[in-house]
């Protein structure tokens, strides 16, 4: 019988971290509001991006909840946080999927960390946010940041149809126009489709507060956006994000 | 301080002259939209100079002229025939329902139509004793855009045309007589209007020939019956109305678009060709599984969604009834007893088993063969989202939005999505076999729907909000004695599930799969698996 492989600690390349970090500063600089954060982070066994936060401020970070859903790594994850709640920090890990088993349990503005490795498109993101939206799992004075893989690993011809309607309202008309467009706006496509399935558009306004590129083992995107009441028009909310190249060394 | 004039008491040509020659400033000067903000009344002006252009435009001249009767004329290739006959079913039902609202004792107390046809004479005759119809209302039966029906009637009829259109699908000339019932009994008249071939060709004219009955028993009171000089079907060949499949076809039209209002209303009795047996309600529509044991719960479930929607700024109460409930085979199914949610306004039919419509809220795959349901929307006829014609749905309707993204309503969806997958999942022939009990509740007057429910809903509430905690779920228990069952479980790292993900053409996240699509990959690796075993047998 085939062994199960063993779970292994998960470490990013510094280039991640850098677009994470820019962008949260954005996040900080533009949108962040005086007062705790309770923050939802998706697996990871080091917990850096908690820690980094910590360090910015340790009342900015309220708490920690991270979701694992691969046992080998839970079991890892817990050691770590055991160790860096020694240091002070209150954090937790938890089994299970920040998309489908995180419910809110408190009215503390929450700051999300969606660390994908696949296409935040595609797939059934748009049912699974809707679904967050609508439960007020996401809600006002919310933040998030989604990590995207940024090619098309789906084929353009595939993008060109799925979004064309996207592309039409934000004036993509040539191939390379299209290519730009879904790099650096798809996860917002998943966002607003979101928003429109479960009837929020009128109710949230999203804004997205910036797209960082970067190179770790594949080419990845990190997009971070505040959730506050109003309404979100998909023209205004995509074309009004700045864009960034964060690859270094 | 002077008081402003009212913009909307100007001509259009009077705004024109202002837009040209006042700055905008001095418009918001003068003038007002008598209860909007100055702010407000701004938006308008700039919006009526970007539309306009006043300051380009000359003297202005007038054209155009009444509209033609090409609109109806085109019916001919428009409709067809089982349509032409509906469109006239639809207006004696709303005839009937109207008057018996009105005036109770003096209407008929069932409702018969008669449908049928001379092969000798070419003449088909539709005939009802809904009440007739009296002298000052004969342009209804004739004109388009004339009706008793207003928007807010509870009526199936909704757009003022369709049994005009009739007439013009159906007849190369018409008669239509008619003795008005007068419920305060102080006239009895009886009419016959003529159409000829000349009339139903000219485009233009749109008064017509009428004449009082000599004899007036030639017709019952509260009658009014058409009868159409047939068009030649199929030009030169044998008529439609003596083939057997064509009869067929109006026959299953008529009964399946009825079926529910015919269960509802066993008042209502028509007859297609055959005078001696009405037609029946089609129970074969609505087979759904009664499946009721061992934990699982697949009976149909009825839910009255009650809500307000605004016409013309006044709110109007609105009663969507949705029932869903499980197929008793997951196979695709015929043109009757097939998959998908029917759509109904007032009980009346419009869309026969949609499968796209509430797509989102259902599953995909072999389960989507599982659904079967309705949607029938009870209120004023303007907020049902039919076409002209009554047989397609105009999803951009206002009241689409509520159905398909309310979140209590999209709940009810959601807790039945979840059962036909779980049923989905292997055989389902032992879950979902069992019949109901029954198709119909003639105690009742309605289909057999074990559970009921009424839900008002605020629109306006768009999270936060959940089905009542007296509904209760559809369940499924698929948990078999333990001796049948034998579970593999084995490990794969991210890599591993992406790469599977890519052989077995499974999409969605390979990092954060979720639950179908990690019970897809199962199946997929499960028959993959075995199909290798049996062929290495083979080999």
């Amino acid at each position: 019988m085939a062994k199960a492989p063993a779970a292994r600690r998960l470490s990013y390349p510094g280039n991640k971290y850098a677009a994470f970090h820019l962008l949260l500063c954005r996040w900080l600089r533009h949108h962040a509001q005086p007062t705790s954060y309770q923050y939802v982070t998706l697996g990871g066994t080091e917990f850096r991006d908690a820690v980094s936060l910590h360090f910015v401020d340790p009342e900015l970070l309220g708490q920690a909840l991270s979701f694992e859903g691969h046992g080998g790594r839970f079991t890892i994850a817990s050691e770590t946080a055991a160790r860096l709640r020694e240091g002070g920090m209150q954090i937790e890990v938890r089994r299970g999927n920040i998309l489908t088993t995180f419910t809110r349990q408190s009215e503390t503005p929450h700051l999300f960390f969606i660390d994908l490795l696949g296409i935040c498109a595609f797939g059934d993101y748009v049912e699974r946010f809707g679904v967050m939206f609508q439960n007020e799992t996401i809600r006002e004075r919310d933040c998030l940041l989604i990590t995207s893989y940024l090619p098309a690993r789906v084929g353009w011809p595939r993008v060109y149809t799925t979004f064309e309607g996207e592309f039409r309202l934000l004036g993509a008309g040539t191939v390379a126009e299209k290519k730009t467009c879904y790099t650096r706006h798809h996860p917002s496509f998943t966002l607003y489709r979101a928003l429109r399935r479960v009837d929020l558009q009128d109710t949230l306004a999203l804004t997205c507060f910036g797209g960082v590129a970067y190179r770790g083992k594949s080419s990845m995107g990190v997009f971070g956006y505040t959730v506050e009441p109003g309404s979100t028009r998909l023209d205004t909310f995509a074309n009004n994000s700045p864009w960034h190249t964060a690859t270094y060394g | 301080m002077p008081k402003k004039i009212s913009w909307l008491d100007l001509e259009h040509q009077q705004r024109i002259e202002v837009l040209r020659d006042l700055s905008i400033d001095k418009i918001l000067a003068q003038y007002e939209v008598p209860g909007t903000s100055a702010e407000d009344f701004r938006a308008i002006i700039v919006k009526q100079i970007s539309l306009w252009a006043p300051k380009n435009l000359g003297a202005f001249v007038m054209e155009g002229g009444p509209p033609t009767k090409d609109v109806v004329l085109g019916a001919w290739r428009d409709l067809d025939r089982s349509e032409a006959l509906l469109e006239l079913i639809d207006n004696s039902i709303d005839a009937w329902n109207l008057r018996r609202d009105r005036y109770p004792a003096k209407t008929a107390k069932n409702l018969i139509i008669y449908v049928r046809i001379d092969p000798d004479t070419q003449q088909l005759t539709y005939e009802d004793n809904a009440g007739g119809v009296p002298k000052e209302k004969l342009t209804n039966l004739v004109v388009p855009g004339y009706s008793d029906t207003t928007d807010l009637t509870a009526t199936i009829g909704s757009y003022r045309t369709g049994g005009k259109k009739a007439i013009f699908r159906l007849a190369t000339a018409a008669s239509i007589t008619t003795r008005y019932l007068n419920p305060a009994e102080t006239s009895d008249e009886a009419w016959s209007i003529q159409l000829d071939e000349v009339w139903l060709k000219a485009p233009h004219v749109y008064e017509f020939p009428y004449a009082p009955l000599k004899d007036k028993s030639a017709i019952e009171p509260g009658q009014t019956r058409y009868t159409f000089q047939l068009r030649e079907e199929p030009i030169g060949g044998t008529p439609w109305y003596l083939e057997m499949d064509d009869l067929q076809k109006v026959t299953d039209t008529i009964r399946r678009t009825y079926t529910l209002l015919l269960i509802r209303n066993p008042n209502i009795q028509i007859y297609f060709h055959d005078l001696k047996t009405p037609i029946k309600p089609l129970e074969e529509l609505y087979d759904f599984s009664g499946t009721n044991k061992n934990g699982t719960d697949l009976r149909p479930q009825q839910v009255h969604f009650v809500f307000d929607l605004l016409h013309e700024g006044v709110p109007h109460k609105v009663s969507a009834e949705i029932i869903l409930g499980c197929r008793r085979s997951s196979g695709a199914g015929g043109a009757v007893s097939g998959p998908g949610i029917d759509l109904y306004g007032n009980n009346r039919l419009f869309v026969l088993r949609d499968q796209g419509t509430f797509a989102h809220l259902l599953p995909t795959g072999g389960a989507r063969n599982l659904v079967r349901g309705l949607v029938n929307i009870h209120g004023p006829n303007v907020f049902i989202p039919w076409d002209t014609h009554k047989r397609h749905l105009n999803p951009d309707r206002e009241i689409m939005r509520a159905l398909t993204k309310n979140k209590v309503i999209t709940d009810f969806f959601a807790c039945w999505n979840k059962a036909y997958q779980a049923v989905g999942r292997g055989d389902v022939s032992d879950l979902i076999g069992d019949k109901l009990e029954a198709v119909i509740d003639k105690a009742k007057k309605d289909l057999f729907i074990p559970t009921e429910l009424t839900v008002k809903v605020d629109l306006s509430r768009k999270r936060g909000v959940s089905l009542p905690s007296s509904f209760v779920a559809p369940s499924v228990n698929r948990s078999r004695p333990a001796s049948e069952v034998v579970t593999v479980k084995f490990t794969i790292d991210i890599d591993e599930v992406s790469f599977l993900f890519g052989k077995y053409g499974i999409e969605g996240s390979s990092i954060e799969p979720s639950p179908e699509a990690i019970q897809e990959l199962c199946e997929a690796i499960r028959n993959d698996v075995l199909e290798h075993g049996k062929k290495k047998r083979r080999n």
